[in-house]
């Protein structure tokens, strides 16, 4: 399948459950050409078949001051595929969804941290979910008839986990493909098992394919095998 | 004699236009014993059925006779439009054809009620025959090639023959009937398919080849190609490089338009044959792309389906195209017989790994007419016996299963398909 390496292009900015403290630190940028020196090692190194792929990952891409060079080093090294995580706000604004495909995105990985309802609570900003929709609605629109991906990371913890079906089908009306359920902020229960595995078939009946990372409980996914795989980057 | 009106309704699938119904119309048309009134239309499968029937029901004059090829993945719309254009118009004399209804079709005359003549095999002489007996109020059901109603009871006709001189059937291409200038238009250079894939029809039984002569298809591919404003078409040929010095000549037939830019799309090839040479063959001829398996990585299936499969030949294909800057589909089937998951998912698996261009996963289709439609059961596939007939599970594979990997591999083809540049780079 598909490899992505994920470049941190900051840390301590993704969007996370205000409950458990994602927004009380401050998220660290780190500069353009750090980043590309990592672009250009992994592009000269890529053995991971068709690519190379990378994911921008650890802060909101569309905070980080340098972002067009990020995204121009990634395409001027050769990266067939540019992803960027997202909590998806501000593709809703101005021409930035357009603007991100012109640049050479192909993918966003959007953050769901349940249905729309527990997004906006979990994320403390009312509105957000109806954002994403319309960046990702603007995203696919600005791609035309070139092929573009949006998929969902789902970050589940103990204030969300009772709705992980819910942000599985938030995911779907996103238009996402694909879902990651990262239980990395959950200790396993019985009760917590099950509600993952109801997300996976609520996921198939969705069309989309998810499976569950990080869990205490193991890997929980269909197959052994997922749509694409992730691997670290040099800095992690 | 009544002058006869006919109406030939095409329901087609987004960019294409149906070459048979093409056939049909010149073959009608150039029989000199037939005074018709023909009209010819066509609309796309998403169009609501009971607008098609109101096209049919408003024409004039009100159509005798309506003529609709059918397909799997049309059949619902076109049996019901001929329900309600039956149910309008009772006098009117519904036919239908196709790989759908051809080797069904007692089953389907029975099944609907509102079809009264199902075309066999090629229709390219039987349909006129049929119009022929109707404007003589004859019997139909004698007529090779048709199966009919007649005094209460189903009753078909002899095996029609295929026929093998195919430069008998008049051009359509030459004929002055629109050719669509958007790549949605068709060629075809000969019947038949050499191989004998236990789920595809695309033989309809016989894997003799019965060519059109060369000057046939040198005058259909220049009536095409030379057409002002053409900017692609296509080939309908299941193996396009059937041999290799066919493949030369077609080259040479099509290089002129090549370079005028035209270019040819979703080009079926036998990949495993495709090397350095014909790959440049190919290239010249102004093909973008081109369209093969694996449709299955799997031993037991590929038995099963009577198929063979060489994953290094496959992938030296893959790679010959890529270097001349065409783009390769490797086409996957999703519930064939014997595959088990993990076959599937190696299917995916090896498909991407060629970075080919394009991977298009589809489900099974049992069609009527296949060696699966006829060994279903020994072979434990359960399927939809409605069309598009789409596998319900088979020994290897729940129901279950089926469903999460046509989910699982449409994810993996599309984000394999996400990325920069379309065109792909030579390694």
């Amino acid at each position: 399948m598909i490899t992505f390496v994920e470049v941190a292009i900051g840390s301590d900015g993704e969007l996370g459950c205000r409950r458990c403290g994602a927004s009380s630190t401050q998220p660290h940028v780190r500069r353009a050409s750090d980043v590309g020196a990592e672009l250009a090692s992994i592009a000269t190194g890529w053995r991971y078949g068709p690519g190379p792929n990378v994911s921008f990952i650890g802060i909101e891409p569309f905070v980080h001051p340098e972002l067009p060079q990020l995204i121009a080093a990634a395409t001027s090294a050769g990266f067939s595929r540019v992803r960027l995580r997202t909590d998806g706000g501000a593709l809703a604004k101005a021409d930035n969804a357009a603007g991100a495909f012109s640049a050479g995105v192909r993918h966003l990985e959007i953050v769901l941290l349940g249905s729309a309802k527990t997004h906006d609570e979990r994320s403390g900003r009312s509105g957000l979910f109806d954002d994403a929709a319309a960046g990702a609605t603007a995203f696919s629109r600005a791609a035309e008839s070139s092929a573009v991906s949006i998929t969902a990371r789902i970050p589940v913890c103990r204030h969300s986990v009772f709705d992980v079906a819910g942000a599985v089908v938030a995911a779907a009306a996103l238009g996402a493909s694909a879902a990651t359920i990262d239980a990395s902020g959950l200790k396993w229960s019985t009760d917590r098992e099950a509600l993952l595995d109801a997300a996976l078939e609520t996921a198939t009946v969705n069309r989309v394919a998810a499976c569950v990372i990080n869990w205490d409980g193991g890997w929980t996914a269909p197959y052994d095998r997922t749509p694409w795989q992730s691997l670290p980057g040099v800095t992690q | 004699m009544k002058r006869l009106a006919v109406a030939l309704v095409g329901v087609n699938t987004v960019g294409y236009r149906s070459l048979a119904l093409d056939y049909l119309q010149t073959s009608a048309l150039a029989d000199p014993r037939l005074d018709i009134a023909l009209t010819r239309f066509d609309v796309d499968v998403s169009l609501d059925a009971w607008w098609t029937a109101y096209r049919v029901l408003t024409l004039t004059p009100k159509p005798d006779v309506v003529a609709l090829p059918v397909f799997c993945w049309t059949a619902r719309h076109v049996f019901d439009a001929c329900r309600l254009v039956k149910a309008a118009s009772p006098e009117t004399t519904i036919v239908v054809g196709g790989p759908e209804v051809g080797p069904i079709a007692e089953e389907v005359l029975a099944e609907q009620p509102s079809v009264d003549i199902v075309v066999r095999g090629e229709g390219e002489f039987t349909f006129p025959e049929i119009l022929h007996s109707i404007s003589r109020g004859g019997d139909v059901g004698g007529i090779p090639g048709a199966t009919a109603r007649s005094g209460g009871r189903i009753v078909s006709g002899a095996e029609p023959k295929l026929l093998d001189e195919l430069d008998m059937l008049a051009s359509p291409f030459t004929a002055g009937l629109p050719i669509a200038t958007d790549g949605s238009a068709y060629v075809e250079t000969y019947r038949g398919c050499p191989h004998r894939c236990s789920y595809c029809f695309e033989g309809k039984g016989s894997s003799r080849i019965r060519s059109f002569s060369w000057e046939r298809i040198e005058s259909d591919i220049n009536a095409v190609a030379a057409l002002p404003g053409m900017t692609a078409f296509s080939f309908i040929d299941p193996v396009f490089n059937l041999t290799r010095d066919r493949l030369g000549r077609l080259s040479e037939i099509l290089a002129p338009h090549a370079k005028r830019g035209v270019r040819l799309h979703t080009i079926e090839v036998d990949i495993e044959r495709v090397d350095a040479e014909q790959a440049a063959l190919l290239g010249a001829a102004g093909v973008v792309s081109v369209e093969s398996g694996p449709q299955t990585v799997g031993a037991a299936a590929l038995a099963e389906c009577r198929r063979s499969f060489d994953p290094d030949r496959f992938a030296a294909g893959v790679e010959a195209c890529r270097a001349a800057g065409i783009s390769v589909e490797c086409d996957l089937i999703v519930g064939l017989p014997g595959d088990t998951l993990e076959d599937v998912l190696d299917g995916i698996d090896f498909a991407i790994s060629l970075d080919p261009g394009r991977v298009q996963l589809s489900t099974l289709h049992v069609l009527p007419g296949t060696d699966l439609w006829e060994r279903a059961t020994e072979l434990g596939l359960r399927f939809d016996r409605e069309p598009p007939h789409e596998v319900i599970s088979t020994p290897q594979l729940s129901y279950a299963d089926l469903r999460r990997l046509e989910v699982f591999g449409n994810a993996a083809a599309q984000t394999y398909q996400a990325r920069l540049s379309l065109t792909p780079r030579s390694r």
